[in-house]
This record gives C-alpha cells, sequence and structure tokens, in this order.
C-alpha cells in the first residue's frame, strides 16, 4: 500500500504521456484488424463522384479518406495504423538484438575492467561510436541481404548500435564494483558469478530501463531515416515515370504497410501530394517523442522511488521466458490459420498433375507454338478440364477462351553455317550452332573473314574494335559486355555478321524464341558452342575460354578493384584469315491469333468478392523446327498448366477454405515477349479483374524440372518471404531464382502488383528436343503443387 | 605506478587517440569491404569463404595503393560508367561540401542553443523550466525527415499563396542554397545544445559561489557570461559533441531530400552500386572527421575542467 503511494508519486508526467502514446501506437497497431473494416493495401485508382471519376491521390479528409490516400488509392490512415504494429515490432526486435549484445560485451568489460577484454570491449565501443550509424546501417543491411527482411534489419542495426548499450552497462558495471556490498556478499563465501549474477545485474536493471527507452527513440529515428532513403522492410515496387513526366525519374510504391515504407513512397510526392510523406513522418516523430519522454520519466520514477526490480529477476522468470520464446519459434509455423492449410494443400497430386503433363507435354502437341493445331489441342484440354471442374468462364463472352492478335515471325528454312575455301565445314544447326532474331537481329545471308572483338564493346575510353577491321566481316562477340546493343555497335562498325559464343561447349544449343519486332537496320546474327568458336580461332592459338576469362579479370579490377592499379582493359581483339557463310532465312511478319484460357473459382465472403488471387502459367512453347523437329517443352511450359489444373482440383474441393476469388489463367504468346499475359491484363482493365483489383499473382514456370531445390522470384520481397514461409509449412525448401523477370509475371510486376515465379532453380534441357516427359518427376510436380497451393490459400483464404 | 611529465602524459594520450582512429579507420574498410563483397555476391550465391576471400584481396589492394600514395580510382564513375575520376578528386569534391554544410549548422546550434539555454536560466521560475524543457525534447524528438518535409511544405505554400519565393528547395550553391539543409541539420543538435546549456547553467546558478557573486552585487549579465557558464562548459561541450554526431548522421538524409552533393550521397552511391572502396574511403574519411572532432572536444572540456578545478582550490 505503501510502496503503492511513492510508486503513484514518483509517476512524473513525462512517463505518464511517454507511456499513453506508446501504449496508444501499440493498442492501434495490434488492433488495426478490429477497430478498422479497411484493407491497408486495398486499392482505388479512381472514385465515381457522381458523373465525374475523380483519379487517386486523394486529398485528406476527401471520400472518407481521413489522412489522404496514395496514387494507388490506399487509405493512409490505415496503413498507419497497421504499420505502427510492423514498425514498432521491428523497433522491439532491434531493441532485443542490441541489448543482448551490448549488455553482453559491456558487463564482461565492467566486471573485468582494466584487464584486456576490458581494453578490447572499450576500443571497439569507441570504434563503434565514431561511425556514422545511418550510412553504416545501410552497409550492413545490404549485406545482410535486404530481401530477408526483418532479420537483415534486426542484424544490421544491432551491429551499428550495441555500443550505447556497451557503454552504459560498463560504466555502470565499474562505478558498482567498489561498492561494500559486493564485498559483503564476497565475504559470505559467494563464487564471482554468484556475486555478478545475483547481486550486480539487478543493480543495472533501472538504468537499462532507462536506456533502453532511449535507444527504442533513436532506432526509430534510424528506421525512418532509413525508410526515408529508400531502404525499408518488405520492400515495394519502383516504377519509372515516363520520361515526359517528371525527367525519367522513379516513384515508389510500398507493398506491406509499415511507416518507413510509406515515408519512402512520400518522398518522391512532397509536392504533389505531401500528406503521404507527412502521415508517416508525424508518426515517427510521435513515438520517438513518446519513447524520449518515457526514457526521461523512467530516470526521474527511479530516483524518486528506488524500486528492487531486481526480485523480478530470478533464474525462475528468465527460464520461463526463455522456454515460452523457445515453444512460441517453434510451434509458430504449426499453429495459426496458415498452418491449418496445409493439409488441404497436401490434396495436391503429383501424379495427377503428371497425368495431365503426360497430354499438354506430348510430342503430338508439336511443341505448341502459339496459334498451332498443337497449342489449340492442349488448349481445348485445359478448357475442358475447367468446365469438369465447375469454374466460371471469364474469358470472351462467356468463354473461357480470351481471343488476341500478335505479330510473329518464322524460320522458312533451316539455317546454316559454313566454313567456306581450304578446310570447308558444314556446322549442323541446334547442335553447333542456332540462329538469334528479334530487335537488330535479322534475317538474311552474310559472308566474310571472322574477326575477334571480345565483347563487342565501344564505350567512352574503351573499344573492343580498336586496331581491328570488322568492314564487310562477320564479328565473333565472346566476353563480357558493358551495357549497350553489341548488335548494333558490330552494325555501325561496318560488319555484315555477327557470331556470338554460347558458354556451352558441345551441343545442344537452343531453340531461341523470337519477338517479331524488328529494328529498321539488322544484320543475321547466330550463337555457336565454345568448340566451335575455338575450331574457327584456331589459327591464332587461342582459347575463347582463356579470353573470356583474362577479359573478365581485366574488367572486374577496373569494376570491382579501387586501386591506382587500375588496368583500363586492353583490348585484345584479333583478325582470322578463316572464311565463313551464315544464312538466317526468316519469313515476313505476319498476325497470329493467339488464346489464353481463364477461369474463376468464387471465394465466400462477398467483402472479398472483388479481391482476386492470380494464379496461371504460360501453356504455349516453341513448337518446330522447319526440317520437322518437334520441341515438346514438357518442363517449359506443359508443367506450370498441368500443376495450375491440379491446384484448381484441390480448391474446387476445398472452397469453403476460400475467401477470395481465384483467377486461373493460362497464358499464349509467352516466348515471343509475355504477349498473351500483357493482352490479358489490357483486355481487363476495364473489368473486374484489372491489375488494382488483384492481390498477388502466382505463376508457374519449368515448374516439374531440374536443380536441387524449389525456388520462387523476389521482385516482390513480401510475397517471396510468404513464399517461403508457406513452403516452411510444409517442409519444403525454398530459394530464389537464378534469374527474375523473363517470365508472365513481370506483366503484372510492372504494374506494381505483387508478383512471383514458382520453379525449379534449374532450368534443365528448355528449349531443346531433350525438354520431354521424361524430365520431370511427378514429385517435383508435387513439392511445386503444394507450396503453391499453400500460398494460394493464405493469400485467399486468411488475413 | 611510474610517475610521467605531464608532457609525456599528452603525448602518449595523444599517440593511443591517434592509434585509435587509425584503428577505426582500418577497420572501417576492411568491414566495407566485408559488407559490399558479401552484398555484391550474395547475388551469385556465393560462400561466406570466397567473400571473405574477395574481400581480403579488396582489403589489400586499397592498402597498397593508399601506401603507394594514392586513394585509387573511384568505381561509381570509372570509364564503365562514362567520366573518370580519382578518389581524391571524389573525396575533395564531396568532402567540403558536407563539413561546410555540418560547420554551419551546428556552429549556430552552439551559439542559439547556448545564448536560449542562458536566456532560460536567467528566468528562474518554473514555468520557463517546463516550456524549455518540453520544447527541447519536442524538438530533438523531430526527425530531419519531418522538418524539411514541413519547411518545404511552408515554402512551396509561400509561393503558391503570397508569391514570395523564399529560399530554394534543394540544389547546392554556396548562397541561400545554404538554408533549408543547415536549418534542417542543425534542428537537434540546437535542441541538444540548448537543454544541456539551461540544465547546467541553472544547476551552476545554484550553487554558494554565484549567490556570493550576486550579493557582492555584480552584474546578472556578468555571472551569467563569466562565472556561470564557464562552470558549465565541460557538459556543455559534450552536448556540442552529441549534437556533431546527431548531424552527421542525419547528413546522407538531409543532402538526398535537398540534392546536396556532398558525402552523404557520394555514399550512398557507392554502397548501392557495391563499391567498397568507394564506400570505405568515404565511410573512413567521416568517422576520422567524428573521432578527431571529438578529441578536439574533449581537450577543450579538459581545459576547461582544469580551470574550473584550479579556479575553486
Amino acid at each position: 500500500m505503501r510502496a503503492g503511494r511513492v510508486g503513484l508519486r514518483a509517476l512524473s508526467w513525462q512517463l505518464v504521456l511517454g507511456g499513453g502514446i506508446i501504449l496508444a501506437w501499440l493498442v492501434i497497431g495490434f488492433g488495426a484488424p478490429f477497430l478498422t473494416a479497411v484493407d491497408p493495401i486495398k486499392q482505388h485508382t479512381f472514385i465515381q463522384d457522381g458523373t465525374r471519376s475523380v483519379p487517386a491521390p486523394f486529398d485528406p479528409g476527401q471520400y472518407g479518406f481521413p489522412l489522404g490516400s496514395d496514387r494507388q488509392g490506399r487509405d493512409i490512415w490505415v496503413a498507419i495504423m497497421y504499420g505502427a504494429q510492423a514498425t514498432m515490432t521491428l523497433a522491439f526486435a532491434v531493441l532485443a538484438v542490441r541489448m543482448v549484445v551490448g549488455v553482453t560485451l559491456g558487463a564482461l568489460a565492467g566486471w573485468f575492467a582494466g584487464r584486456w577484454i576490458d581494453r578490447a570491449v572499450s576500443a571497439l565501443i569507441d570504434a563503434f561510436s565514431a561511425f556514422p550509424a545511418l550510412l553504416f546501417a545501410v552497409l550492413w543491411i545490404f549485406a545482410f541481404d535486404i530481401r530477408s527482411g526483418l532479420s537483415a534489419f534486426a542484424a544490421a542495426l544491432a551491429i551499428t548500435g550495441w555500443s550505447g548499450f556497451g557503454r552504459a552497462t560498463r560504466s555502470a558495471l565499474v562505478a558498482l564494483k567498489g561498492q561494500p556490498f559486493l564485498e559483503a556478499a564476497r565475504s559470505e563465501g559467494l563464487s564471482e558469478f554468484a556475486v555478478f549474477a545475483r547481486h550486480a545485474i539487478p543493480n543495472l536493471l533501472p538504468l537499462l530501463a532507462v536506456t533502453a527507452a532511449l535507444e527504442a527513440s533513436a532506432i526509430l529515428l534510424v528506421l525512418g531515416e532509413l525508410g526515408f532513403l529508400g531502404y525499408v522492410v518488405g520492400g515495394g515496387t519502383n516504377i519509372p515515370l515516363d520520361d515526359v513526366g517528371r525527367g525519367g525519374g522513379r516513384v515508389f510504391f510500398f507493398s506491406s504497410p509499415e511507416w518507413g515504407a510509406i515515408l519512402s513512397q512520400g518522398r518522391f510526392e512532397v509536392y504533389r501530394a505531401p500528406w503521404i510523406a507527412l502521415a508517416p513522418a508525424v508518426a515517427f516523430a510521435s513515438a520517438i517523442l513518446g519513447f524520449n519522454l518515457a526514457g526521461h520519466g523512467l530516470r526521474l520514477f527511479f530516483e524518486r522511488a528506488p524500486v528492487a526490480l531486481g526480485r523480478l529477476l530470478s533464474w525462475r522468470t528468465v527460464a520461463a521466458l526463455v522456454a515460452v520464446v523457445v515453444v512460441i519459434r517453434a510451434v509458430s509455423p504449426l499453429i495459426g490459420p496458415e498452418a491449418g492449410l496445409t493439409a488441404v494443400a497436401k490434396q495436391f497430386d503429383g501424379g495427377r498433375a503428371m497425368a495431365h503433363l503426360r497430354y499438354i507435354g506430348d510430342p503430338a502437341r508439336e511443341g505448341r507454338y502459339t496459334g498451332s493445331m498443337g497449342y489449340r489441342d492442349a488448349a481445348r484440354y485445359v478448357v475442358d478440364r475447367f468446365r469438369e471442374l465447375g469454374l466460371e468462364p471469364a474469358g470472351d463472352s462467356g468463354t473461357y477462351e480470351q481471343s488476341f492478335r500478335m505479330a510473329d515471325v518464322g524460320l522458312t528454312a533451316m539455317p546454316s553455317f559454313e566454313r567456306v575455301g581450304a578446310d570447308a565445314k558444314r556446322y549442323v544447326p541446334r547442335q553447333d550452332f542456332s540462329e538469334s532474331v528479334g530487335g537488330r537481329r535479322g534475317g538474311g545471308t552474310a559472308e566474310g573473314r571472322v574477326i575477334y572483338v571480345g565483347g563487342g564493346n565501344k564505350v567512352a575510353g574503351y573499344s573492343d574494335y580498336q586496331g581491328v577491321h570488322p568492314e564487310g566481316n562477320i564479328v565473333m562477340i565472346a566476353g563480357p559486355g558493358l551495357g549497350g546493343d553489341r548488335i548494333d555497335i558490330a552494325r555501325r562498325e561496318g560488319a555484315v555478321g555477327v557470331i556470338q559464343v554460347a558458354t556451352v561447349t558441345g551441343g545442344p544449343l537452343i531453340k531461341p524464341s523470337y519477338v517479331a519486332a524488328f529494328e529498321r537496320e539488322t544484320l543475321p546474327v547466330i550463337t555457336v558452342t565454345e568448340d566451335v568458336a575455338n575450331e574457327l580461332i584456331a589459327g591464332s592459338g587461342k582459347k575463347i575460354a582463356d579470353l573470356r576469362s583474362s577479359l573478365e579479370d581485366r574488367l572486374r579490377r577496373a569494376q570491382t578493384r579501387p586501386s591506382l592499379r587500375v588496368e583500363v582493359p586492353e583490348p585484345i581483339s584479333f583478325e582470322t584469315d578463316v572464311q565463313v557463310r551464315l544464312a538466317v532465312p526468316l519469313g515476313a511478319v505476319h498476325d497470329i491469333t493467339g488464346t489464353n484460357i481463364v477461369a474463376i473459382l468464387r471465394g465466400t465472403d462477398p467483402l472479398r468478392a472483388d479481391r482476386f488471387v492470380l494464379a496461371g502459367g504460360h501453356l504455349d512453347g516453341i513448337g518446330t523446327d522447319p526440317d520437322g523437329t518437334v520441341f515438346p517443352g514438357a518442363n517449359d511450359n506443359g508443367s506450370g498448366p498441368s500443376v495450375v489444373l491440379e491446384i484448381a482440383r484441390v480448391l474446387v474441393a476445398n472452397r469453403e477454405t476460400l475467401r477470395n476469388p481465384v483467377v486461373f489463367a493460362i497464358f499464349a504468346g509467352e516466348e515471343e515477349g509475355l504477349v498473351g499475359s500483357e493482352s490479358f491484363l489490357n483486355t481487363s482493365l476495364v473489368t473486374a479483374l484489372r491489375p488494382t483489383n488483384i492481390v498477388a499473382f502466382v505463376n508457374l514456370d519449368v515448374a516439374g524440372c531440374c536443380g536441387d531445390s524449389l525456388a520462387a522470384s523476389d521482385e516482390s520481397f513480401t510475397l517471396h518471404a510468404r513464399a517461403k514461409a508457406a513452403a516452411d509449412r510444409l517442409g519444403v525448401g525454398l530459394t530464389y531464382t537464378p534469374t527474375v523477370g523473363g517470365s508472365d509475371h513481370a506483366t503484372y510486376v510492372r504494374r506494381g502488383v505483387p508478383a512471383a515465379l514458382i520453379a525449379w532453380n534449374e532450368l534443365g534441357p528448355f528449349h531443346t528436343v531433350g525438354d520431354t516427359i521424361a524430365t520431370v518427376t511427378p514429385a517435383r510436380l508435387e513439392a511445386a503443387g503444394r507450396v503453391a497451393t499453400q500460398l494460394i490459400l493464405e493469400l485467399a483464404g486468411t488475413n | 605506478m611510474v610517475a610521467r611529465s605531464p608532457g609525456a602524459r599528452l603525448a602518449l594520450d595523444i599517440g593511443v587517440r591517434l592509434a585509435l582512429i587509425l584503428f577505426t579507420f582500418v577497420f572501417i574498410v576492411v568491414l566495407s569491404q566485408i559488407a559490399l563483397v558479401s552484398a555484391r555476391t550474395r547475388i551469385d550465391h556465393s560462400d561466406l569463404w570466397t567473400i571473405l576471400q574477395q574481400a581480403g584481396e579488396g582489403t589489400q589492394d586499397y592498402f597498397g595503393s593508399l601506401l603507394s600514395g594514392s586513394l585509387g580510382e573511384a568505381t561509381t564513375t570509372s570509364i564503365l560508367g562514362g567520366q573518370r575520376r580519382s578518389m581524391g578528386q571524389v573525396l575533395l569534391d564531396a568532402y567540403p561540401k558536407s563539413m561546410a554544410l555540418v560547420v554551419i549548422a551546428v556552429g549556430m546550434a552552439t551559439v542559439l542553443g547556448i545564448v536560449t539555454g542562458l536566456a532560460a536560466a536567467a528566468v528562474r521560475t518554473a514555468r520557463a523550466r517546463g516550456a524549455v524543457l518540453g520544447v527541447t525534447i519536442l524538438a530533438i524528438s523531430t526527425p530531419s525527415f519531418l522538418l524539411a518535409v514541413v519547411l518545404v511544405m511552408f515554402s512551396a505554400e509561400m509561393v503558391s499563396r503570397f508569391g514570395i519565393r523564399l529560399w530554394p528547395s534543394f540544389g547546392f550553391g554556396w548562397d541561400d542554397h545554404l538554408v533549408l539543409p543547415s536549418i534542417v541539420l542543425g534542428a537537434r543538435p540546437f535542441a541538444q545544445i540548448a537543454n544541456i546549456a539551461y540544465i547546467s547553467v541553472a544547476e551552476v546558478l545554484r550553487l554558494d559561489y554565484i549567490r556570493t557573486a550576486r550579493s557582492k552585487g555584480l552584474v546578472e549579465s556578468v555571472i551569467l557570461s563569466r562565472h556561470a557558464l564557464g562552470n558549465a562548459a565541460v557538459p556543455i561541450i559534450g552536448a556540442v559533441a552529441t549534437g556533431l554526431s546527431i548531424a552527421l548522421s542525419t547528413l546522407p538524409v538531409v543532402e538526398v531530400f535537398f540534392s546536396w552533393p556532398g558525402l552523404g550521397f557520394a555514399l550512398l552511391l557507392a554502397i548501392r552500386r557495391f563499391d567498397p572502396a568507394t564506400a570505405g574511403t568515404l565511410l573512413g574519411a567521416l568517422a576520422v572527421t567524428i573521432a578527431v572532432l571529438r578529441m578536439a572536444l574533449d581537450a577543450l572540456a579538459a581545459r576547461f575542467a582544469h580551470a574550473a578545478t584550479g579556479a575553486s582550490a
């Protein structure tokens, strides 16, 4: 009773106000789902106001947005509410790590004051407090891989900021060491460790509480500054503005509501929509103020009412806390609404997916070239399955098909490549060489001597064409590029044809897909294997691999080595006497009709009826060669649609678990430059399936073969993290795909919609005759399918 | 304990501090190498050993060229990206621009902070105490990005409402371009210094010798400037050091927002381009600056402390 009164009297206004602010943000953050029904990332790009349609961003107070909206029409106040949860969690995580590291090191130094360990730790504390904190944090966030999200930030900010706790702990312990009560404890026969743990540490607790509050404010400040500079947890989408708009700048859209992320977006819009930056900046300032006040208030509190916080600290409480944390960590993937969905995801049957692939990837489908008979057969198969499952058609006029026109170009005969003159030799297409088509790479015939031009670069101060005569000849490019269109450089240097060298030694070479868009002036271009290239330059006594590695080494030195020993890379180009002839017989560019297949499975929640999860993959392949060779495209990408069909079966059977509707989209024209998904997206702009209504797109491409791990692309860090969490729950490993972009999800990524490719981490024999059903295993299809199903269920089934 | 002459002790002290600064610089270069090589190679999924090996090579190269008398070349602007520039040039270009900003901002913050603290302490009412502490804690808690946004909005409003063009909102120049960045950079140091100046002067004013001075009929301004300020100097110098740290830490935010082409700006670019040598050099330059300034302020504080104890003895 008495103690209580003393405690109350010791409360200062600083502590009450500061504690109140912190508590308020915690309640708002963690209670956000109960305090508001608005979805923090729900977009309203237009609002119909009478006869006018008003585009976002909306001003504060307008159309029911208390703090306004961003350019995508997302409610800033709701984002701030949800952001309080993310930001506070992040700040506390950083604080915990800082405290553990700082107190441990500081305690060691303070307890052994004057010894070598003290000197070492003190030197480290001094060194670390000389670092400019913000810049150092940026450095370490990159080192820890910004994509890994919270852990990278926690680690980076702990490394840069532990010294505050270290210094405070050390000096407090040094002051404590001479105190008589410690001597008394020692004289009672307690061990050094017992004296330290039972008598010294409890006396530090008030100091640590004050330091923690002040450190929390410092952490929030750095988090805000990091966000302002564009380093945010969870990432977002960077979209280039058109050149006319603002001199080719970029805008950023946050993908998960966190104060730093919102601030990061706001910085780009300070003039047009200042509230986007102002709201999170004020939120940060208020929380920083809260912690600063609480820190000062706590100091006053402990001065006025020295309470024995040490009583709270016993081995039992520590053990209990550790146990709780461990148990929560261990079971968290196994509990919660997401974990309950694994039983559904495990209904995905790799055998059934394989059965679909046996039809789709059969050579009788002739490689499913967009618009071909084979493609139409495969498309009909998919449509029939969708119909059997009772999915709602979402294509043109009540059908499953959505058709579009696209440009197409193809070979009229097999390409040829031969060495002429004394050592005449004909090379075998797809084995020794392949054509390259699109942009500057056109059809036609060329003949001339082979000129080796390294990486084929020409930039300010450096030219691979120095000292050689490419005019009227054929240049061979085998080396690192420095940016710029190397075919165009060759054309401007007067070359009549180009030989590129693949990094594979033996065949087969891939049959590339063609983008039927050409520059006005083109060159015939082929790609040869390294063996063939070595044969062509044999007279020089050099090997492509050596030339390549010495060029790469020189460039790496120039690029990444800092020193004065900067070696301006010397070009190592040379001419040969070898005469070659190459021909790429291309037909005229013409129009064909592509067909996407689209269906919807409705969810159970009417409030979410207009927020769709998109699942899909492309059905088209690279077809056949003029000599009749079929490229079955079983893994690329018969596998994707086969998996999508099985996902659809599982979801239909468990429709009650879906709150949001799921759209299944099977695309054509992917090989020719994502034409099908672009067409679908453009058609959907005026329908309910428009990009702003898409929660996320899970794209399945090369999902049945090769490599040792399943992978997801990371254009959206958040979606990758969700895919990883989904995979964890199923006990499946998931890494990053070796390349990003390059498949239909890129179409949505460009519009700021979270999208990810789910694939195996190696491409296997794609684009060759070897890409057959035999390379695909039901187990791989099953792993990819289950992870994708789990991810879709989590996106459409939970919050 | 060996008795040393004061001169020898000073030399030893300076030697230790210089060694610590050197240690900090080497430490920063090595850490930059590890951090950025790891960031760069993470993209090709390299293992820790490869990262350490490459960072080792980079460090060796860096100090090799440093010992031969050169800072090397900044890749950020090497032949691969256009114009070639030596690291020395990059440093010479960016460093003065940043330091001028910091010196102006912290210098003004120091003067204004001390004046504000003194004035508030002289008033000596509970209300003044509450107001000063409240306002300074509010200002310390105001992040630079909030102040920057508010000031830019204010300037824009002035132009659009009243047609008054106050200061340029971005860009570099040794003229009124300095106004907004130095206000934003100096605000938190100002609050810090004013807060500490107030608290320490108010404390000194309660001491006996001040009462004696007053009873002797000394004018209040003389008491404040001669007696109180001198004895409150040590904590105030500490606050200036803290203010400097605050300003240098928040420098990149200010430079990026106001497009001020200084160290912070160049550093963020170097980090984004995974260029460990440039990042190491620029970060090292900043850290050495911080350490040297701290050393100078410590020495200054020691002099004042000495003078104070000498005076009271």
